[in-house]
C-alpha cells in the first residue's frame, strides 16, 4: 500500500514538473544569478583588502569618508545629481506643458525631439557639446566672439566644468520629466481643472493650485529618474570633467580600475554607495508613486483644455524651437562639422573640409568594421535573448502564483538602479575568475549586457501583458491547450507589440552601451562606443565625431529595416 | 675598347657597391627561419600597445607584409594595459602576446614573473641599460614642450622646464593625466630630484588643465583650446605637425626619455609569433617603422634619423639609471599621491 | 440666481465637420431646474459647457438675467470664473490634492469674505449635502456617493447664479442613483438656483426637472414637463427614446369628431384608427401612430364598438412582475402589449387590442 501510495506521489510531482514549469524555473533562476552574483561580488569585494583574498576589513569604506578627495568626488556626484534634476525639471516641465496643453503651433512636431536622447548616446551628446562650447575653440563661442567682443580670449561658455556637465545631463535626461509630465497632463480629467475655472479661478492660478499640484507625483518621479541616471552616468563627467579637475564617483570608480596599483575594493566600496544613493532615489520614487497615486476617475473623454495661448503661442514656440535646436540642431550641426574638418582650429577654414575621416575610418582604421560587426551582432543577438528572458519573467512575474513572484520581479528589476559601470565591476569579478570564466570573449558583453537591462525588457512585455486579460489565457486552458500551446497561441500574439518594442529599445541601447563594454571588452571585442572612447583619449575629436555621425547612421537604417519587418514602434517612442 | 669596359664599369661599379651597401644593411635583419615557421603555425600575433595607435598598426601591417602573420591590436594608456593584462592573467584567459608600454609596465610585470625571457638575436643592438632578460626599450619617447603657434608666439614659448611655473601662462597648461600615464610622473620625479619643493608648489599654482591621455592634451594645445601643453611626447606632435596643425615645439634641458618596454607575456597563446613580432620591432627596419615615423628615438646606435626629427645629439639626456627606473616602480603609488598633493586642484 | 436664456446658439467640432449644437434656444425660468435629455452625442453636454464658459460657441448669444455672459459675434466671452456658476461633474472632479474643507472652500476663497465666513458656508454646505463632521477627510478615501456629496457641496456653497450639472450620477450604483435623485431635488428646491441638468437617464430626468428638453442632433426636439413628454411626444424620436412604445405607419382619413382628434387608416394595423394630435394633418398626410405598451387593453372578447379594435395573436408572454410583457401579431406588425398580471394570456391565444383614443398620438412622418 505505502509502496503504491508513494509511487503515486511521485508520478504526480512528475506530471506537475511539465516543460512549462521546467521552463520557467530554469529561467527565473538564471535571472536571479545573473543579477545576484555580480552585485554580491561587488559587496564582498568591498569588504575585502583585495576583491580575492579572503582578508575581511570595514578599510575602503572607512577611506571613503576620511579621505578628502574622495569625499569631494561623493560631493560632486551629489552636486551633479541635483543639478541634472533641478535642470530637468526646468526644462521638461515647461515643454511638457506646451505640447500638452497649448495650441502651440507644431507642439506635436516638437515631441519627437524627446526621442533624441533615447537614439544617441551621451558619449556622443557630450562629445558635441565640446565642439560647441570649448571656452576657447568651442563654435558658440567663437561666435559670440566673432559677433559681440573679439577682445575675449576665451568664453563666454566653458563646458570644461561642473555646470557643463550638469548643462549636458539636463539636457539629456529632460525627456524623462517631459514624457512623464506630459503623459500625466494628458491623461488627467479635464473636470479638475474645469471645476477650478467655474469655481473663479483663471488659467494660470488654476495651472498652480490644481493642474501642478496634481502632475506631482508624475514631475517627480520623472525628475528622480532623471536623477537617477545622472548620478550613474560616466561617459559625461569623464569627457567634460576631466581637463577641469572634476571628478565625480563613476570617474573615480574607472580610474581605480584602470591605473597603477589597481583597485577593485576600493572600486567596489564606491560603486556600492552609489548604488545605496541611487536605490535612495528609486525608493522615494516608488514611495510617491504608490501613495501619490492621485488617479481620478475619468470622465467621457473630453479633450483636456487646450489652452489658446493668443499672442503668446510665439513665445512658447519659440521655447520648443529653442529647445529643439540646443537638443538636436547645434550638436547635430557641430558632429557634422567637426566630422568634415582635418583638425579644429581657431580659423574656420573651408579648405579643411573634406571627407578626410571617413575615409580614415573606412580605409585605413582597421577596427572600424570590427567594431560596427560587433555592436550589431551583440545588438541582434543580445535584444533577442534578453526578449526571450524578459517575456518568460514578465509573464511569471504576471501570472505566477508562487509567492516568490515578487521577489523575482524585484531582483530582476534591480539593475536598472545600479549604474553601467559599477554593475560593470560586478560583472567583471564575477565572471574573471573559475568557475564561471567568461572573460575575453564577447559572451561577457551579452552577459553584461542582459543582466543589466533585463528591466528594459521586462517593462516593454509586461506594459503589454497587463492588457492582456487573464480568462482569455484560461479559457485557452478550459479549451484544452496546454500551457505552452496557450503561451504560443494566444499570450504570445497578444502581447507581441510589448516584445516587439521592447526588442527595439534593447536593440538601440546595446547598439551604443558604454558603460558595460568599456570595463568588458577585449583585443576583437571592440564595439564602436570603445572606439569613440578611444579616439576621444587619443585627441581625435573629428575622427570621433565621424563614427558618431555613422553610427547614427547606423542605428536609424537599423531601426528603419526592423519597422518595415516588424512595424514595432521604441518603447516610450510612442506619443 | 677594353676602356669602354673600364669606363662603363667604373660608372657601374659605385652602384654596385651601394647596392651592396644597402642589401648589407638589410642583410642584418636576418631572421631565424625556425622561428619564422613556428610563428606562421600560429598564424597570428596580439599586440597590446601604449603607443600611437597607427603606429602599432603600421607595424602589424609591415609583419604581416613581411611574414604573412595577422596581428591584432589592443591600445590604451600604459595603465590600463597593465590592469589588463593583470586581469587576463587572473582569468587564467590570455591574449596579449606582445606588451609595448610606457615604463615601467613591463619591469613591473616582469617583477611579478608575468613576463617571459626574449631572448632575441636584435637585442645586441640595444645598450646593456636598456634591456632585461625580461623586456628590452623598444623605444625612446622624447618629453618635449608643445604649444600653439596661433596662441603663443615662437618667442615667448616656453624653453626650459623652468618657464612652467611663470605665472603669465596660469591656466593654459595642459597636463596629462599623470594617474593614467607613467610619463607626466616621470616628469615629476625629475622634477623633484633636480629642483626643489617650491618648484612643485609653484608648478601647481598654474592650476594644469587634465587630460585623460596625450592624445587628448595634444588635441586641446593643436585646436587652440589651450597654448601649452608641459610635457608633449615626441610622436604626439609629430602626428599634430603632419596635419598641418599649428603647434611648435621647444627642446628644453635636460630632456627626459620615457622609455617603451617590450616583452612578451609568459603563457602568451603564440609566443613565436611574438618573438619574430619583437624581434621585427627591434630590428632596424622596425625601427623605422615604429618610432622612427613617429619622430621617436631609438636605443639603437645604427640608426640614421630623418632630417625632420630633432637631432638626438642636440638632446642633453637626463640619465635614468636602471636603479633610479626600480626605485621609480616601486615608489609610483606613492608619487601619485603627492602629485596629487602639489597638482590638483584644491 | 437669474434666469438663463440661450439664444441661437451654434457649435461644431472638427472644424464644422460635426455639427454639435444647431441653432438652439432655450430659457430656463429662475429658480427651475431643466434637465437636457438625450443620446450620446446630442450636443446637451456641449449646450452645458457652452453655458459655463468651458466651451465656445460658434455664434449665438448666452444670458445670465439680463448679463450677456457670451456673443461670439460682439467678441463677448465672459470666462468661466467670472460667470458665478456652480457646476458638478461626471467624474465628481474632486481635488485629490485636498481634503473636503479645502475643495468646498476652494471656490469661497475667490470672493472676498474672511475666514470664517468662509469656515460658516463651507459647514453649512456640508451640512446640507449630510457630510457634517468629515471635513478633514481626504477624497481619495471616500466612496464615490460620498465624493458626490463634496461635489455638490462645494458647487453650491458660494450661493452661484446657477447650478450646472453634468450627468452627476451616472457613475453610481443604481440605488444610490435613486436615492441621490430625490437629494438633488430637495437641495434645489431649498436654495432655488436657476440649474440645468444634463442625463441620458430619463428616470432621473423626470425626477428631478422641472422641465425636460429632449435633445438629438444638437436640436431640441420637445421641452415640457415630464408628463407632457411622456404622454404627448411631440415627434418619433421623443416618442421613441422616452420610455416603449409601439409604431404603426398610416395616412389621415379624416379630421376626427372630438378635438383634435384625427381618423387615420392603417394598412399595417389593417384598421382605422382614432388618434389625437394638437398639429393640423391634411387628408391623405402619412402619419406615425404611437401608443405606448402598458395603455392597449387587452381582452379575450371582443370589446363593444368597432372602432380602435384589432385582433391579433399572442406570440410570446412574458412575466416581469409588475406586468406581463407581451408579444402580439397584429396584421403586419408585432405590438408589445403590457398587461396587469392577473389576466392569463398564453401562447398562440387569440385576443383582441384596444387602443384608447386619447393614448394614440399620430406623429408627422
Amino acid at each position: 500500500m505505502t509502496r503504491i501510495s508513494r509511487l503515486e506521489k511521485i508520478g504526480n510531482t512528475l506530471k506537475q514538473i511539465n516543460v512549462g514549469f521546467l521552463i520557467q524555473f530554469s529561467v527565473s533562476l538564471l535571472v536571479l544569478f545573473m543579477v545576484l552574483y555580480p552585485i554580491g561580488w561587488l559587496w564582498l569585494g568591498s569588504i575585502r583588502t583585495e576583491p580575492f583574498a579572503p582578508d575581511y576589513t570595514l578599510s575602503w569604506y572607512l577611506k571613503i569618508f576620511s579621505d578628502a578627495v574622495l569625499w569631494q568626488r561623493l560631493t560632486n556626484t551629489l552636486k551633479i545629481t541635483i543639478g541634472t534634476g533641478i535642470l530637468s525639471l526646468i526644462i521638461g516641465l515647461p515643454i511638457a506643458w506646451i505640447v500638452a496643453r497649448t495650441d502651440t503651433p507644431f507642439s506635436k512636431k516638437f515631441e519627437l525631439i524627446a526621442v533624441v536622447p533615447f537614439m544617441t548616446a551621451p558619449l556622443i551628446g557630450a562629445l558635441a557639446w565640446t565642439n560647441l562650447a570649448a571656452p576657447r575653440t568651442g563654435l558658440l563661442n567663437l561666435l559670440y566672439r566673432f559677433v559681440f567682443d573679439s577682445s575675449l580670449k576665451h568664453g563666454p561658455l566653458n563646458i570644461y566644468s561642473m555646470w557643463g556637465i550638469i548643462f549636458c545631463l539636463g539636457l539629456y535626461y529632460s525627456p524623462y520629466v517631459f514624457l512623464f509630465t506630459a503623459g500625466a497632463l494628458r491623461s488627467m480629467d479635464p473636470a479638475l481643472e474645469e471645476a477650478s475655472r467655474i469655481s473663479g479661478c483663471n488659467i494660470i492660478r488654476t495651472t498652480f493650485k490644481i493642474t501642478l499640484p496634481l502632475v506631482y507625483p508624475a514631475i517627480t518621479s520623472g525628475v528622480l529618474l532623471a536623477m537617477v541616471f545622472a548620478a550613474g552616468q560616466f561617459a559625461v563627467p569623464a569627457l567634460l570633467g576631466t581637463p577641469a579637475q572634476f571628478s565625480v564617483m563613476t570617474t573615480t570608480i574607472y580610474e581605480l580600475m584602470n591605473r597603477w596599483p589597481i583597485n577593485r575594493s576600493l572600486a567596489a566600496a564606491i560603486g556600492n554607495l552609489l548604488v545605496l544613493f541611487t536605490f535612495l532615489l528609486l525608493y522615494l520614487r516608488g514611495k510617491l508613486l504608490s501613495k501619490g497615486a492621485f488617479t481620478t476617475v475619468t470622465g467621457k473623454g473630453y479633450r483636456p483644455d487646450i489652452i489658446r495661448l493668443g499672442k503668446w503661442k510665439y513665445v512658447t514656440f519659440s521655447f520648443c524651437l529653442l529647445y529643439a535646436i540646443v537638443v538636436f540642431g547645434l550638436p547635430m550641426f557641430a558632429l557634422i562639422y567637426s566630422s568634415l574638418v582635418k583638425y579644429w582650429s581657431v580659423k574656420i577654414g573651408l579648405h579643411r573640409l573634406g571627407f578626410w575621416n571617413y575615409t580614415y575610418l573606412f580605409t585605413e582604421h582597421s577596427l572600424t568594421f570590427v567594431a560596427i560587426k560587433n555592436s550589431l551582432l551583440l545588438a541582434v543577438f543580445g535584444a533577442t535573448a534578453c526578449i526571450f528572458i524578459s517575456s518568460i519573467i514578465s509573464f511569471i512575474v504576471h501570472r505566477g502564483k508562487s509567492r516568490w513572484t515578487p521577489l523575482l520581479d524585484y531582483v530582476a528589476m534591480m539593475p536598472i538602479g545600479v549604474p553601467g559601470v559599477v554593475f560593470a565591476v560586478g560583472v567583471l569579478l564575477g565572471w574573471i575568475r573559475p568557475p564561471f570564466v567568461l572573460y575575453g570573449t564577447l559572451g561577457i558583453l551579452i552577459v553584461g549586457y542582459i543582466s543589466r537591462f533585463n528591466p528594459v525588457g521586462i517593462r516593454a512585455v509586461s506594459s503589454s501583458l497587463v492588457q492582456v486579460h487573464p480568462e482569455l489565457e484560461e479559457s485557452s486552458r478550459v479549451a484544452g491547450s496546454s500551457w505552452a500551446g496557450t503561451l504560443l497561441r494566444i499570450t504570445l500574439p497578444l502581447v507581441k507589440p510589448g516584445m516587439q518594442a521592447g526588442w527595439m529599445t534593447l536593440f538601440i541601447v546595446f547598439l551604443r552601451e558604454f558603460g558595460i563594454s568599456l570595463f568588458l571588452y577585449s583585443p576583437g571585442n571592440e564595439v564602436v562606443s570603445i572606439m569613440l572612447y578611444e579616439f576621444w583619449e587619443n585627441g581625435d575629436m573629428m575622427k570621433a565625431s565621424a563614427l558618431s555621425i555613422v553610427l547614427m547612421v547606423v542605428t536609424v537604417i537599423s531601426i528603419i529595416i526592423m519597422r518595415r519587418l516588424t512595424g514595432a514602434d521604441i518603447a516610450g517612442m510612442k506619443s | 675598347m677594353k676602356r669602354k669596359k673600364m669606363k662603363v664599369l667604373s660608372a657601374i661599379l659605385p652602384v654596385l657597391f651601394m647596392l651592396v651597401m644597402i642589401s648589407s644593411a638589410y642583410a642584418q635583419t636576418q631572421f631565424d627561419p625556425k622561428l619564422i615557421s613556428a610563428a606562421k603555425k600560429e598564424g597570428k600575433v596580439t599586440l597590446y600597445n601604449s603607443g600611437d595607435r597607427e603606429a602599432g598598426e603600421a607595424l602589424l601591417k609591415a609583419f604581416k607584409a613581411k611574414f604573412g602573420i595577422s596581428g591584432e591590436q589592443y591600445r590604451a594608456t600604459s595603465n590600463k594595459v597593465l590592469s589588463k593584462v593583470m586581469e587576463e592573467i587572473e582569468a587564467k584567459n590570455i591574449y596579449a602576446d606582445v606588451l609595448c608600454t610606457g615604463s615601467p609596465n613591463v619591469l613591473r610585470l616582469s617583477q611579478k614573473g608575468y613576463i617571459a625571457k626574449h631572448d632575441c638575436q636584435q637585442a645586441k643592438f640595444y645598450p646593456a641599460s636598456q634591456q632585461t632578460e625580461h623586456y628590452v626599450n623598444v623605444t625612446g619617447i622624447a618629453m618635449f614642450i608643445m604649444y600653439n603657434k596661433d596662441l603663443v608666439s615662437e618667442k615667448d614659448a616656453p624653453k626650459e622646464w623652468k618657464d612652467l611655473i611663470n605665472p603669465k601662462w596660469k591656466g593654459q597648461i595642459v597636463m596629462p593625466d599623470w594617474s593614467a600615464s607613467t610619463s607626466p610622473l616621470i616628469l615629476f620625479q625629475m622634477f623633484k630630484d633636480i629642483y626643489d619643493t617650491e618648484f612643485l608648489k609653484k608648478a601647481g599654482e598654474q592650476k594644469f588643465i587634465i587630460h585623460k591621455a596625450h592624445g587628448a592634451a595634444a588635441n586641446a594645445v593643436a585646436s587652440g583650446e589651450n597654448a601649452i601643453a608641459f610635457e608633449m611626447l615626441s610622436d604626439r606632435i609629430a602626428v599634430e605637425v603632419k596635419k598641418g596643425a599649428p603647434v611648435g615645439y621647444s627642446v628644453p634641458t635636460p630632456v627626459v626619455f620615457n622609455p617603451r618596454q617590450m616583452g612578451i607575456t609568459k603563457g602568451a597563446p603564440h609566443p613565436n609569433a611574438a618573438k619574430l613580432l619583437m624581434e621585427f620591432a627591434l630590428s632596424k627596419e622596425g625601427q623605422k617603422i615604429y618610432n622612427l615615423d613617429y619622430w621617436l628615438y631609438s636605443f639603437r646606435s645604427d640608426i640614421q634619423y630623418p632630417p625632420e626629427m630633432y637631432p638626438l645629439d642636440k638632446i642633453k639626456l637626463y640619465d635614468f639609471t636602471p636603479k633610479m627606473w626600480l626605485d621609480f616602480t616601486d615608489n609610483m603609488p606613492k608619487l601619485i599621491e603627492e602629485a596629487n598633493q602639489y597638482w590638483l586642484k584644491k | 440666481m437669474s434666469e438663463i436664456r440661450i439664444q441661437n446658439l451654434n457649435k461644431t467640432f472638427d472644424k464644422g465637420a460635426v455639427k454639435a449644437i444647431d441653432n438652439l434656444s432655450l430659457t430656463i425660468r429662475e429658480g427651475s431646474i431643466v434637465a437636457l435629455l438625450g443620446p450620446s452625442g446630442c450636443g446637451k453636454t456641449t449646450t452645458l459647457r457652452c453655458v459655463g464658459g468651458l466651451e465656445l460657441p460658434d455664434s449665438g448669444k448666452i444670458f445670465f438675467g439680463e448679463r450677456l455672459v457670451c456673443c461670439p459675434d460682439e467678441k463677448v466671452y465672459v470666462p468661466p470664473e467670472k460667470r458665478g456658476l456652480g457646476m458638478v461633474f461626471q467624474s465628481y472632479a474632486i481635488w485629490p490634492h485636498m481634503n473636503v474643507f479645502e475643495n468646498v472652500a476652494f471656490p469661497l476663497r475667490r470672493q472676498k469674505i474672511d475666514k470664517e465666513e468662509i469656515r460658516k458656508k463651507v459647514m453649512e454646505a456640508l451640512e446640507l449635502v449630510g457630510l457634517a463632521g468629515l471635513e478633514s477627510r481626504y477624497p481619495t478615501k471616500m466612496s464615490g456617493g460620498q465624493q458626490q456629496r463634496v461635489a455638490f457641496a462645494r458647487a453650491i456653497a458660494p450661493r452661484p447664479e446657477a447650478l450646472l450639472f453634468d450627468e452627476p450620477l451616472s457613475n453610481l450604483d443604481a440605488k444610490l442613483r435613486e436615492k441621490m435623485r430625490f437629494d438633488i431635488v430637495a437641495l434645489q428646491k431649498s436654495t432655488h438656483i436657476t440649474t440645468i441638468y444634463v442625463t441620458h437617464d430619463q428616470a432621473e430626468a423626470m425626477v428631478i426637472a422641472d422641465k425636460i428638453a429632449v435633445m438629438n442632433q444638437g436640436v431640441i426636439e420637445q421641452i415640457g414637463t415630464a408628463r407632457e413628454i411622456y404622454d404627448q411626444p411631440g415627434s418619433r424620436f421623443v416618442a421613441g427614446f422616452i420610455g416603449l412604445t409601439n409604431f404603426a405607419r398610416g395616412r389621415i382619413a379624416s379630421k376626427g369628431s372630438g378635438q383634435q382628434e384625427w381618423l387615420v387608416d392603417s394598412k399595417e394595423l389593417g384598421t382605422r384608427i382614432v388618434g389625437i394630435s394638437d398639429k393640423d394633418f391634411k387628408p391623405d398626410q402619412k402619419v406615425t401612430l404611437s401608443v405606448r405598451p402598458e395603455n392597449i387593453m387587452l381582452s379575450r372578447e371582443q370589446p363593444e364598438g368597432d372602432l380602435n379594435i384589432v385582433g391579433g395573436r399572442i406570440e410570446r408572454t412574458t412575466y416581469i412582475g409588475e406586468y406581463s410583457d407581451i408579444l402580439i401579431r397584429v396584421n403586419a406588425v408585432e405590438l408589445r402589449v403590457h398587461s396587469p398580471t392577473h389576466l392569463r394570456f398564453d401562447q398562440g391565444d387569440h385576443v383582441f387590442l384596444a387602443f384608447p383614443p386619447q393614448r394614440c398620438n399620430l406623429l408627422a412622418r
